[in-house]
């Protein structure tokens, strides 16, 4: 029950699709105060808004964001130990960097879970090789 | 139109999509790792021709760096273009299939992208809180647009079908007519609504209606035949490259493979097709503040005699503030890990938590001393 909970505070926040005004809006209610490099959502789009995570010593780490802001966060319910790397990689954008990790902790030993991202690329590219094949060898008329 | 013409719409097309920062979930836009040299040299140019251009330091939605850039790449396609006049190999019949192909295949990637935004309530989410908790004439055109269209799924159903459909038509040599006539509408709809509203896309929708055009402007004779002169229409034949065909087919599959993905990998990787569905964080909502609250307001740092109505949790970490006078006041939160609790990002670090048992409260420390207020949770 924990992970899916995680998933969704992570995604809840990169869900949103709207212009930067918009997004501050949406929070603050008027356009006072607001500032452009604060949001990284744009042309009514959304964005990616962890870009890399790197860990520092006694179990904290520095997310930082797209907008240029860093976050120190120290016994964060991920990086305790309960979770191996690859199951944290899960819960952030693909495109997330991990710095620091290599060989530190994170050894637990679980059944691998099913790789629901790497499942994802693995259908596209079924599903591109078998409809390329079908387009591509079609007799011409 | 002439090849002259065309040579300079193809570059500019493709200069303003390569150098845009769209945002992209499959792989990262190019133009995030060269923006700032576009910027850099418009800066320079500002300068020498002593122009006060506002720059920011980046292309996003309508900023003035956007409005120089796109003057930038218009001045600067005549003059990337001369030398491509008198390439041999750009045969007309190849640089009349390039112009239909880029113009298209250009439009129905972003028709896709935000035509699957909206069919997965993406783009129009379902409005927060601390919004439906706002007076009607308080609220600015833009959000109250983006809010009340956030309403209605069905509405952001039909018109993201619109979209995608559109974008699906202009893929086909035998339905781009159709594709780039739907989509003209489609975009004059939005482009309107962007200027009327003043939402922050409308650089970018006009180039897309200009790109509508483009393609509208190469079937000119038939539609003019068809639509106005009432004669009988005889369809001039797209130009064909010569080009293996098999390599025709998978570059064309390839492209609209990828357009696919791009435009619905978000949905698929999140498991969220439709979003008002789609779970809220914790304590997400709106509760009406009962009785005690200046010590609240005191903790927040909020002006002395300020009445609480109302807090808010918002769904990207901040927690709002409603005053008697329907002022608003946000600070953004971190969830605290393990606990019933946040702590707001401001200079005090204030802890709240949400206790449930007796009733709903709000504690928070205060000169050492705990204090509650009551709290009821309302519907919206």
């Amino acid at each position: 029950m924990r992970t899916p909970l995680f998933v969704f505070l992570l995604f809840s926040g990169s869900l949103f699709s709207q212009t930067k005004l918009i997004a501050h809006k949406s929070h603050s209610g008027s356009d006072a105060s607001y500032s452009a490099d604060a949001y990284p959502d744009n042309f009514g789009e959304i964005a990616p808004r962890i870009k890399k995570i790197k860990l520092l010593k006694n179990n904290c780490i520095v997310e930082f964001l797209d907008w240029g802001q860093n976050d120190t966060v120290c016994d964060h319910p991920y990086f305790t130990g309960q979770y191996t790397l690859d199951e944290i990689k899960r819960f952030y954008p693909s495109s997330t960097e991990f710095i620091g990790f290599e060989g530190k902790f994170f050894n637990k030993v679980v059944a691998p879970p099913a790789e629901k991202k790497n499942s994802l690329y693995l259908l596209a590219l079924i599903l591109f090789l078998g409809g390329a094949s079908i387009f591509v060898f079609k007799p011409a008329k | 139109m002439t090849r002259a013409l065309k040579i300079n719409v193809l570059v500019f097309v493709l200069l303003f999509t390569l150098t845009l920062p769209f945002p992209l979930h499959f792989i990262q836009h190019p133009a995030f790792s060269y923006e700032h040299i576009f910027i850099w040299l418009e800066q320079g140019i500002c300068s020498v021709i002593g122009f006060n251009c506002d720059f920011q330091g980046h292309l996003y939605s309508d900023s003035p760096d956007l409005l120089v850039h796109t003057f930038f790449l218009v001045l600067i396609s005549p003059l990337i273009s001369w030398p491509l006049l008198k390439i041999r190999w750009l045969s007309p019949e190849l640089l009349n299939k390039l112009y239909l192909l880029v113009c298209s295949y250009t439009l129905a990637f972003f028709l896709m992208k935000y035509g699957f935004d909206k069919v997965f309530k993406h783009q129009f989410y379902s409005p927060e809180p601390n919004i439906l908790h706002t007076p009607f004439g308080k609220l600015d055109k833009d959000i109250l647009y983006w809010s009340v269209m956030g309403k209605s799924y069905s509405y952001s159903l039909f018109s993201g079908l619109l979209e995608v459909l559109a974008g699906m038509l202009l893929f086909f040599r035998k339905t781009r007519k159709l594709g780039a006539l739907l989509s003209f509408g489609v975009m004059l709809h939005v482009l309107m609504i962007n200027f009327a509203y003043g939402i922050e896309v409308k650089i970018l929708s006009s180039f897309l209606l200009l790109l509508s055009l483009l393609i509208l402007l190469w079937y000119r004779r038939e539609l003019l035949a068809f639509f106005i002169r009432e004669n009988a229409v005889i369809c001039r034949p797209e130009p064909e490259i010569s080009l293996n065909f098999r390599l025709k087919r998978l570059i064309r599959f390839t492209l609209i493979f990828y357009i696919f993905f791009e435009s619905t990998f978000l949905a698929f990787s999140t498991a969220n097709f439709n979003d008002d569905n789609y779970p809220r964080p914790k304590f997400h909502g709106a509760y009406a503040v009962n009785g005690e609250h200046m010590l609240l307001a005191k903790e927040l740092g909020l002006k002395q005699g300020t009445e609480i109505k109302r807090i808010f949790i918002h769904r990207q970490a901040y927690f709002i503030v409603q005053t008697a006078e329907d002022r608003f006041i946000d600070f953004a939160f971190r969830y605290l890990p393990g606990k019933n609790g946040i702590q707001l990002r401001n200079p005090q670090k204030t802890e709240l938590y949400f206790q449930q048992n007796p009733g709903l409260k709000l504690e928070f420390q205060y000169h050492n001393n705990k204090q509650r207020v009551s709290l009821n949770k309302l519907a919206f």
